[in-house]
């Protein structure tokens, strides 16, 4: 094992690191782990395993805490879309932005608390839960996508000329939705089954279904919005008590907890799912949770690989970093998680830092020309990764992401991508379906 | 940023961009082929991706029957690799009979898992896979080499043992002109539903298998009952020989041999008779459990014509033949028929035909012996079992046996075999084995091996008082065994107790023990101090306050210690074996396991069976009993098994001097009940077994 000094040290550099590139819109930190796979993997006498696997938890944790920050002050509503707004755009748009990163860190650092809280019981809990869900993976899935289809509800605003008109104008979202997760669904077949992902890039085959279905359609509605930004305050205090922070805490771990341990569930979804288990109406308790909630979905799917006997590889990080390295027992457990408390601790100064930074840049920096620019690096980086076919894949996604972008239903239908797909290879339709498709 | 554009125009853009887009993809990827990868460039950034394989089933395939996932291993020239399939996909795979079996050619497609300790492909559509069952090779056992390494032969031969590893794994060893193998049946399985034939020894099989290779030697692996067939004719597996031809360069051969019986003798282990063919004689060693499934043994007596297939040895400079089975021994003639004359012998036939080795007599040439007199066999030793299957051929002794002779015990040597001593001694120590009671016997002079069956000691009139310390006047024969001298009664009125003496914890202290005293056998009793593992077992630092020694136990010795795992520091151990040094140091060494009395074990926590998910680092060096499934090995000599038992996955690691004593055929999906101290090397918790023995199959 690596000296302890060296693995802190690594950490808490990719913690710097990643909260630097959290700043940017629609970059994710998974994207930037895959290059560091490539090239930890190419390099001779490459980075020890373990001093990689601390470098990309620092990253994890300073992407949890600090991605609030573009989440809040890049992704302005337009006025196109301002229904769907959600409170941290709002806070935004009420000149509170700073408030609302402070908010979904303090969510953040909840969640920390609650992954030190039970770290001691999870080497012996996670392993049981494993083997009870593992045979129940296919219809637990299946009612979560019943749940996310049927919990949207018709949105016109009942205004039509005609019944056809207000009929068409209430499931115009609910179409859109529809259409999305089945759109999504489809193109999750084509990257299980298709082959046009180049072999040696076999491990980010995802990626570029991910970028185009929901970071390019992130910037591509920030170049589309003319929002003015309101300049912003920075407060000396925030608007939470205890019990409130306890209760978004609470409810975000619920789902942050269920997203990082169940396959495919992302953090959104959790978030979603314990929001609703929860009744959460109020703002700031939205705010906390999701910072919770994130936090653990990110951070404790990486955490719960190295629980000594479980492994999971849950998350595009444990995924990655499964390639190259595999934990070894109960040390290498307590060094993740003391190097997660410290690298969460620094990663909750970054965030107040960049959020002041951000909340006084947010009216100077055109962030369109932000948007562009890592428009263009996106693009770039997915065609470096996985060539023209993966451009094909992420341009179709770009479409298919911009549907609920442009149609006011939710994102989070995106996600059919992997829902459908392997909802249906669970329950041992999958081969049936993709000779459906004609792709085997 | 230009002029602007209506959002409306995004807004079917998307939709009307998306379906198209879909469109196009799915019609990409279904004209587009998952590309043909080698094992061997396979590399980490290649996880997740969707390929092809080509290449040969190099393991029998396994099917857990918990969870219905189906693992083989599939070499292509550059490497090997795992293939899954899980529990739907592989449901399918079974019910078309898809199934590849080792030596199967196959082609496959699946997505590629690669992680840091393993590397594995998952089949997602079972119509991708495809068995392509290679035309096997006709071959002779001899001309199998690692050239066939995988390959499909098909052997003809006779079936000369068999043996269950475990449930699951049926050995068979075959054998034909040129030699034997081992064929492994993977026996009652998922895998393997198709009905086997009903195979024992002495048949003779057609067996296709795929060549594999078990500690070195070839093996041959089946895993479909339709590649066994049992066959209607004979097949000679040894040449024959006159009995006039066999010498000493013929040892380890098979021969067939004919001759009749001269000579009968019973001695402790079986039975001796020698045969005569005219040509020569020769001694056909009956082993005792050889002569004790022998249906016609009381007709083994003088003048019996017998063909006798066996292998040619050589003891004490006489040619022995030396039968595995009783199938292996078929009287030709009875001693009657002998007797009534020449034409009745040559015309008797065959009263066994059991063995199709057997089933076609050379023609002998007529008997030239005596017409026999049918006399029984003479007892060398085992007179006093009257229950015996021996005692029922062999008659008691007979008076003329010579008086017995008082003795020292250092008098006495190897070449006093059979002779009646009379001895007297302390007894040092004693243990119980299988057939009755030992003991060491000690005159001051020497020691000597004291054997009482079981039928004397029960009839001792106080066996308690046959304790260490007992100063005994024993009367019995001499016999060495293994090289040792033993002292057999033959009742128990020839073992009186005279006297009883206190008998001191040590026999030798350990520090008078020296140089001087290398290859002499001691007793010595000492606690142990130390432990130190290395190649080829175990030494332990034996002190006894006077000095120290090394005691060596080989690692065979050690698989049959049933108390290994007390013999850690703080145990009191007696042990008797020789005498030895190397650089410089003492050791002693024990020849067996029988040597080794544990007299008071060091204080250690008991040894319990947990779940995986309950041993921590906590638990380092204490020793748990674990079962699970096999999930995953690597081995470099040594062997590092992953196991699981639904709580978690724990290593283990098989160190290479405990690699060849392990069952045979474990791989992933073979569940494990594993014996083993805990231990946490580089930060990761294993379980150590200490020896071969305490890896079961259940």
């Amino acid at each position: 094992m690596a000296e302890a000094g060296l693995l802190l040290a690594v950490a808490l550099v990719g913690t710097v690191l990643a909260s630097l590139l959290s700043c940017l819109p629609a970059l994710h930190i998974t994207n930037v782990a895959g290059l560091l796979i490539i090239l930890s993997s190419r390099v001779e006498g490459r980075v020890p395993d373990e001093v990689l696997a601390m470098f990309m938890l620092g990253l994890v944790v300073g992407y949890g805490l600090v991605n609030a920050i573009p989440s809040i002050f890049f992704g302005a509503p337009d006025e196109s879309t301002v229904f769907v707004v959600l409170p941290g755009q709002r806070y935004l748009m009420e000149r509170r932005g700073f408030e609302a990163s402070v908010l979904t860190g303090v969510g953040g650092l909840g969640g920390l608390l609650v992954l030190l809280l039970l770290a001691p019981v999870l080497p012996r809990v996670l392993p049981v839960i494993r083997v009870v869900v593992g045979q129940h993976l296919h219809w637990i899935l299946g009612a979560i996508i019943a749940y996310l289809l049927l919990s949207e509800w018709p949105k016109g605003s009942d205004r039509g000329t005609s019944a056809v008109a207000k009929l068409l104008d209430g499931w115009r979202s609910l179409l859109a939705g529809l259409l999305t997760f089945l759109l999504s669904g489809l193109l999750g077949f084509v990257l299980i089954y298709g082959k046009l992902v180049p072999v040696e890039m076999g491990f980010q085959n995802l990626m570029p279904a991910f970028v185009g279905l929901f970071a390019i359609p992130w910037v591509v509605q920030n170049l589309l919005s003319q929002t003015q930004m309101p300049d912003q305050v920075q407060g000396q205090s925030v608007d939470l008590s205890p019990g409130l922070i306890a209760r978004g805490v609470g409810a975000g771990a619920l789902g942050g907890l269920f997203a990082a341990f169940f396959p495919i569930v992302t953090g959104g979804i959790g978030g979603l799912l314990a929001g609703q288990a929860t009744a959460q109406r109020d703002d700031r308790l939205f705010l906390v949770s999701q910072g919770a909630s994130k936090l653990i979905y990110y951070v404790g799917a990486l955490v719960f690989f190295f629980v000594p006997g479980l492994h999971l590889t849950r998350g595009a990080m444990a995924g990655m970093l499964s390639i190259l390295y595999h934990p070894h027992g109960p040390i290498s457990y307590w060094t993740a998680i003391a190097v997660t408390l410290i690298c969460g601790a620094l990663a909750f100064g970054l965030l107040l830092w960049f959020a002041r930074l951000a909340s006084r840049l947010v009216t100077r920096v055109d962030y369109r020309w932000v948007s562009a620019a890592v428009l263009a690096l996106l693009v770039g980086g997915v065609f470096a990764l996985s060539g023209w076919g993966g451009l094909l894949i992420a341009a179709t996604a770009t479409a298919i992401g911009l549907i609920p972008v442009m149609w006011g239903s939710r994102r989070m239908n995106c996600m059919g991508v992997l829902l459908l797909p392997l909802t249906i290879q669970m329950a041992g339709l999958g081969p049936r379906v993709a000779g459906w498709l004609g792709l085997v | 940023m230009g002029r602007r554009m209506a959002v409306r125009a995004f807004k079917y853009g998307s939709l009307v961009l998306a379906v198209v887009g879909v469109a196009v993809l799915l019609l990409v990827a279904r004209r587009s082929q998952a590309p043909l990868v080698e094992v061997g460039r396979l590399q980490a950034t290649m996880n997740w991706a969707y390929v092809r394989l080509a290449g040969v089933v190099i393991r029998p395939p396994s099917l857990d029957a918990e969870s219905g996932t189906l693992t083989f291993w599939v070499g292509d020239g550059t490497g090997e690799i795992l293939v899954m399939a899980y529990h739907p996909e592989a449901g399918q795979l079974v019910a078309q009979g898809a199934l590849p079996v080792m030596g199967d050619g196959v082609a496959l497609e699946g997505t590629l898992r690669i992680k840091e300790d393993l590397t594995y492909l998952v089949v997602n559509v079972p119509e991708s896979v495809r068995v392509l069952p290679a035309e096997p090779l006709e071959l002779a056992v001899a001309d199998m080499t690692a050239s066939n390494l995988y390959q499909r032969v098909t052997i003809q031969g006779v079936i000369r043992d068999d043996r269950k590893a475990y449930e699951g794994l049926r050995i068979l060893t075959v054998r034909d002109a040129s030699g034997e193998i081992e064929v492994a049946l993977y026996w009652g399985t998922a895998i393997g539903s198709e009905p086997w034939p009903e195979l024992h020894i002495g048949q003779a099989v057609r067996v296709t298998g795929a060549v594999d290779q078990y500690r070195g030697s070839p093996q041959l692996t089946v895993s479909r009952g339709s590649d066994v067939a049992v066959l209607e004719e004979t097949l000679a597996i040894a040449p024959e020989r006159r009995i006039g031809q066999l010498s000493a360069m013929a040892r380890g051969e098979l021969a067939v041999v004919e001759g009749t019986i001269v000579q009968a003798q019973a001695f402790s282990s079986g039975v001796k008779l020698g045969i005569d063919d005219g040509t020569g004689t020769v001694t056909l060693l009956l082993w005792q459990d050889v002569y004790d499934s022998y249906g016609d043994r009381e007709r083994l007596v003088k003048g019996t014509m017998v063909r006798v297939l066996g292998e040619v040895a050589e003891y004490r400079g006489e040619l022995e033949i030396v039968p595995d089975h009783a199938q292996d021994v078929m009287i030709l003639a009875a001693a009657e028929a002998a007797a009534a004359g020449e034409d009745k012998l040559t015309s008797e036939q065959p009263t066994d035909v059991s063995h199709p080795a057997l089933a076609e007599p050379i023609a002998t040439e007529p008997a030239t012996l005596e017409p026999a007199d049918a006399e029984p066999l003479a007892s060398e030793g085992q007179s006093a079992q009257p229950t015996s299957a021996v005692a029922t051929a062999v008659t008691q002794p007979t008076a003329a046996e010579p008086g017995a002779t008082e003795r020292h015990l250092g008098e006495i040597s190897a070449e006093d075999s059979g002779q009646l001593v009379q001895v007297e001694g302390v007894l040092r120590s004693q243990w119980i084995f299988s057939a009755g009671v030992k003991g060491l016997l000690d005159d001051g002079t020497g020691t000597v091996i004291l054997l009482l069956w079981q039928d004397v000691w029960e009839a001792l009139p106080d066996p308690d008082s046959l304790a260490p310390g007992a100063v005994l006047q024993v009367e019995g024969e001499v016999s060495v065994y293994e090289g040792k001298l033993r002292i057999i009664p033959r009742a128990a009125t020839d073992i009186v107790v005279v006297d009883q003496v206190n008998l001191g914890p040590q026999e030798r202290e350990l520090g008078q023990i020296t140089a001087g005293d290398v290859g002499q056998t001691a007793q010595v009793v000492g606690s142990i101090v130390q432990v130190q593992f290395f190649s080829k077992g175990v030494q332990y630092v034996l002190d006894d306050g006077s000095g120290q020694i090394t005691l060596l136990l080989w690692q065979n010795v050690l698989e049959e210690v049933a108390f290994r795992h007390d013999l850690a520091p703080g145990s009191l151990v007696r042990i008797i074996g020789e005498i030895d040094e190397y650089e410089g140091k003492l050791e002693i060494v024990p020849g067996s396991s029988k040597d080794i009395h544990l007299m008071s074990r060091g204080e250690r926590l008991p040894i319990e069976e947990r779940m995986v998910n309950t041993i921590s680092a906590a638990d380092e060096g204490r020793i748990f009993v674990v079962t699970g499934r096999v999930i995953r090995l690597e081995n470099d000599g040594w062997l590092r098994l992953w196991i699981e038992d639904g709580t978690g996955e724990l290593l283990v690691f098989v160190p290479q001097r405990v690699v060849d004593y392990m069952p045979a055929g474990i791989g992933p999906g073979i569940r494990l009940w594993v014996t083993g101290e805990v231990d946490i090397y580089q930060a990761q918790l294993e379980l150590i077994p200490l020896a071969g023995a305490d890896i079961e199959v259940p």
